[in-house]
C-alpha cells in the first residue's frame, strides 16, 4: 500500500524517517520486514501500478533520471502514475499519452531543478556553502599552482663574496702586526681549566677555600699570559673570519669537551656563507678575560703592581682588538671585556689600593682613559643580512626578488633548532611562505630604515633618551626573517652607556685614591680633583648632571641618582643594590612604582663605586652540568 | 500553431494560477482545462506542466495535497495559497496592461483567432 501523506512537495518527516536506518528498525520491529529493493521507492510505485508498458517506461525514464531524494522520486512517480491513470480513464490511448508527455530527459532535468528549489532552507544553505567551499578550494588550488611554479622555478644569483669583503682589512695587515696568531698560541698553551672551577671562574678571591689552587693554576699559566701581553700590544687583530677554525685551535677547543667536535657543515652553497662563519675567538677571549680577572686579584693580593698593570693592559688590548667588529656581537664582547678590566680595577682599589704605587695608579688611569670609545658598527651585520638575501632570494633586477626553494632551507636554518633542512610540510607550504615574505628590496629597505631609526634615537647620551628600550623591530617590520636578523640595537647602546659610566667611575675612583695619598684625606667634592687628577667631573648618565659623590664611614662613594632620578645621598634601594639594571624612562619608573609590588628596587641610588662586597665562596662546589668553559 | 517557449514562459505560470482560481485541480485535469479553455494554444506537455507546478509550489504560490478520489485512485490536488492569490491579482493586472499595449501597437488578436 502506498502511504498517504499531505503536501506533495515535501514528504512529511514521518514518511522520510521510514527511508532511514531508523525506518528499517521500525519496520523490523513494528510494521514487519522491509520490502525488497525492486519494490521500494519509485520502482515500488511502478510495481504497484497497472499502467501499460509504454507509460511505465516513460515514468521510469523520468524517475530514473531525477537527481533527488528517494522520497521525492517516489512522489513524482506517484503523481505521473496518477496522471496517466487519469488520462487512460478519460479515454486517451497509452501511446497518445506517452507522446503528449514530451521529452522525459528534459522533464527530469526541470523537475529536479524545481524540486530542489522547494527543499528546506537548511539544505539550500548547506548546498550553497559547499559550492562556495568548492569554488574557494578551486581558486586556492589555482593560486597555489601558480605560486608553486614561481617558487620552484626561481633561483638565487650570488654576485658578491661578502666573506672576502669582511676579511679585506684583516688580511691586509702585515703579518707582524697581527695579534690573532699570538692569541691562538696563548689559547693552545693555556692549561685546561679544571672543570671544578668552571662555575665560578673569574669570581674566586683571596679568602675562598679554593684560592690556593687557583693561584697555583695561575702560576702555571704566567707564560701564556706573557704571550697574551705581546698579542695585546700588536696594532691589528688580524683574524680572518671563516666557516672553520684553524685545526690546532679546533683541537684545543674540543679537547675541553667530552662530546667532541660537531660534524663539519654540509657544503650546500657555493662558497661559505657569512652565516656559516664561526667566531671561536669570542668565547675564548671571554674565558681569557675571566682568567685575567683572577690573575689581577692574585697580583694585587701579592702587592705586584706591575703584574696588575700587565693584566690590565691585556684586557684593554683585547677590547681594542674586538671593538672594531666586524659584528655587533664582537663589539658587545669587547665591551664586556672592557667591563672586566674596570671591575677588576675597582676591586683592587677597594680591597688592596696599596698594591699599586702612585705612579702605577697614574699609569692605570692613563691606560683606562686612553680606551677608544666603541663606535657601533653594523657593517658586518649588514653583510650577514645581505648575504642571506642574495642566497635565499631571486634577483629580478632593481634589488627586487622573491624567496626561492633553496632560500627556504636557509631561512629554516635561522629558526629555532637551527635547521636540518625544511621538512615535507615546509616545502609544501613553501610557495605560500614565499608569497607571504616581502620582496627582497622591501626587506633591505626595512632593514636600513629600522637601523637608522634605532641609531637616531640612541646615538645620544643616555640622559637624552626619551623612548623606552625596545629591541623589537617595530610595527613597520612585517617579515619574521627580518625580526630574526635585526641586531638588538637598543640593548647594545644600553650596554655601551653602562660601560662608559663604569669607566668614568673607575677613573674617578683612581683620582680619589691618588688625592687621598697626596692630601691625607678624601676631597670635599669631586671638583677638587680637577684639573690635576681628573679633566672634568664625569656626567651621571641618568640625568646628565655631575656624578654624585659622598663620604660614608670614612670611605668615598660614587653614585648615580638611579632610575628614579632622585638624589638619595648614595642610599641604595631598600631591596638592595641594583646590578645590571635596564634603563627605563621616568614615566616607566613612575608606572612601576605606582602599580607593582616590590617596585622599591627602582627607588634609591645606583652605586658606581665601590663595588658591592661579596661573601666568600663555600668549601665544596660540584661542577654543574652546564658549567661555563 | 505552437507558441514559442520564450512567450510561454511568462504566460504559463499565470495561466496555471488563473486555472486554479476556481478551486483545486489535479495534474491531468489542469492539462485538459488549459488545452480546452485556450483552444489548444496553451496545451502544455506534462514535461512542462509538472516542473511548472513544482516551481510554483516551491515559491509558495500553490500547495499540493494527496487525496483519494471517488474512483479509489489517489490524485495530487493543487490549490492557490494566499500568496498565490495575491500574485495572480498582480500578474493579471500587468498582463492586462501588456495586452492593451500590444493591442495599441496593432498586435491585438483578430476575432477569428480568439479561442472559443
Amino acid at each position: 500500500m502506498i502511504p498517504r501523506h499531505h503536501g506533495g512537495g515535501q514528504p512529511r518527516a514521518s514518511w522520510r524517517v521510514l527511508s532511514t536506518p531508523i525506518g528499517d528498525l521500525l519496520r523490523g520491529r513494528i510494521t514487519g520486514p522491509r520490502p525488497p529493493k525492486h519494490l521500494r521507492g519509485w520502482r515500488g510505485v511502478l510495481a504497484a501500478s497497472d499502467l501499460p508498458e509504454a507509460l511505465r517506461d516513460t515514468i521510469a525514464a523520468v524517475a530514473g533520471s531525477l537527481r533527488l531524494w528517494k522520497e521525492e522520486k517516489a512522489d513524482v512517480a506517484r503523481e505521473l502514475a496518477a496522471h496517466f491513470a487519469d488520462g487512460l480513464a478519460s479515454g486517451a490511448g497509452a501511446d497518445a499519452l506517452r507522446d503528449s508527455f514530451g521529452d522525459p530527459a528534459q522533464a527530469a532535468r526541470l523537475i529536479t531543478r524545481a524540486k530542489k528549489r522547494a527543499r528546506p532552507l537548511w539544505w539550500r544553505a548547506v548546498r550553497r556553502a559547499r559550492q562556495l567551499i568548492a569554488a574557494g578550494f578551486l581558486l586556492a588550488l589555482i593560486a597555489y599552482a601558480y605560486l608553486a611554479a614561481q617558487f620552484w622555478l626561481r633561483s638565487p644569483t650570488i654576485s658578491r663574496d661578502y666573506l672576502a669583503e669582511l676579511n679585506t682589512a684583516a688580511l691586509s695587515a702585515p703579518e707582524d702586526d697581527r695579534a690573532w696568531p699570538l692569541y691562538v698560541k696563548a689559547i693552545i698553551d693555556q692549561e685546561n681549566l679544571p672543570p671544578r672551577f668552571w662555575w665560578a671562574w673569574g669570581d674566586y678571591r683571596p679568602g675562598d677555600p679554593q684560592w690556593a689552587e687557583v693561584v697555583a693554576y695561575l702560576g702555571r699559566n704566567q707564560g701564556m699570559i706573557d704571550t697574551l701581553a705581546r698579542a695585546a700590544e700588536r696594532p691589528d687583530f688580524g683574524m680572518p673570519v671563516s666557516a672553520t677554525m684553524p685545526p690546532d685551535l679546533a683541537r684545543k677547543v674540543w679537547s675541553r669537551h667530552e662530546q667532541g667536535p660537531p660534524p663539519a657543515p654540509t657544503e650546500t652553497e657555493p662558497g661559505p656563507m657569512v652565516m656559516q662563519i664561526v667566531l671561536p675567538h669570542l668565547g675564548e677571549m671571554r674565558g681569557l678575560a675571566r682568567l685575567l680577572r683572577e690573575d689581577i686579584a692574585a697580583a694585587a693580593a701579592g702587592r705586584d703592581g706591575g703584574r696588575v698593570l700587565r693584566d690590565l693592559g691585556v684586557l684593554l688590548g683585547m677590547r681594542r682588538h674586538l671593538q672594531d667588529g666586524p659584528f655587533f656581537i664582537t663589539q658587545l664582547v669587547a665591551l664586556a671585556i672592557g667591563d672586566v678590566a674596570m671591575r677588576a680595577t675597582d676591586e683592587v682599589l677597594r680591597d688592596t689600593p696599596d698594591a699599586l704605587t702612585d705612579d702605577e695608579w697614574s699609569r692605570a688611569a692613563h691606560m683606562l682613559a686612553a680606551v677608544r670609545p666603541v663606535v657601533p658598527d653594523i657593517a658586518g651585520d649588514r653583510m650577514f643580512f645581505d648575504d642571506i638575501l642574495q642566497r635565499a632570494f631571486s634577483d629580478e633586477g632593481g634589488g627586487h626578488g622573491r624567496l626561492t626553494a633553496r632560500g627556504l632551507g636557509i631561512v629554516d636554518s635561522l629558526g629555532p633548532g637551527g635547521g636540518g633542512g625544511p621538512d615535507a610540510g615546509d616545502l609544501a607550504l613553501g610557495p605560500i611562505s614565499a608569497a607571504a615574505t616581502p620582496d627582497r628590496r622591501e626587506l633591505s629597505e626595512q632593514y636600513t630604515r629600522v637601523m637608522a631609526e634605532a641609531r637616531a634615537r640612541r646615538d645620544l647620551p643616555m640622559w637624552k633618551w626619551t623612548v623606552p628600550l625596545d629591541d623589537d623591530a617595530g610595527p613597520g617590520v612585517t617579515a619574521t626573517l627580518l625580526r630574526v636578523l635585526l641586531p638588538a640595537v637598543d640593548s647594545f647602546y644600553a650596554a655601551l652607556q653602562r660601560s662608559e659610566q663604569g669607566r668614568d667611575a673607575t677613573l674617578t675612583a683612581i683620582a680619589l685614591e691618588l688625592y687621598r695619598r697626596r692630601h691625607g684625606d678624601w676631597p670635599a667634592s669631586l671638583a677638587d680633583l680637577i684639573p690635576d687628577l681628573l679633566p672634568a667631573v664625569p656626567p651621571d648618565r641618568m640625568n646628565g648632571e655631575p656624578m654624585r659623590y659622598a663620604v660614608r664611614g670614612g670611605r668615598p662613594v660614587l653614585y648615580s641618582v638611579g632610575l628614579d632620578r632622585d638624589d638619595d645621598g648614595g642610599r641604595v634601594p631598600a631591596d638592595g643594590p641594583m646590578v645590571n639594571f635596564r634603563w627605563l624612562t621616568p614615566a616607566q619608573v613612575a608606572e612601576k612604582l605606582a602599580t607593582r609590588a616590590g617596585a622599591r628596587m627602582y627607588e634609591g641610588d645606583l652605586i658606581l663605586w665601590p663595588p658591592p662586597p661579596r661573601e666568600p665562596l663555600r668549601e665544596s662546589e660540584e661542577p654543574p652540568d652546564n658549567g661555563k668553559d | 500553431m505552437r507558441i514559442e517557449s520564450e512567450l510561454l514562459r511568462g504566460a504559463g505560470p499565470l495561466a496555471v494560477l488563473k486555472t486554479l482560481e476556481r478551486g483545486p485541480r489535479y495534474g491531468y485535469e489542469l492539462v485538459e482545462a488549459l488545452a480546452r479553455q485556450t483552444g489548444g494554444v496553451l496545451a502544455l506537455g506534462q514535461s512542462t506542466l509538472y516542473p511548472l507546478l513544482y516551481n510554483l509550489e516551491a515559491k509558495g504560490l500553490i500547495e499540493a495535497d494527496w487525496r483519494e478520489a471517488d474512483s479509489g485512485r489517489e490524485r495530487k490536488y493543487y490549490s492557490l495559497t494566499k500568496s498565490g492569490r495575491k500574485r495572480l491579482a498582480r500578474d493579471t493586472e500587468q498582463w492586462r496592461l501588456l495586452s492593451g499595449a500590444m493591442q495599441a501597437l496593432g498586435l491585438g488578436p483578430a476575432a477569428a483567432e480568439v479561442p472559443a
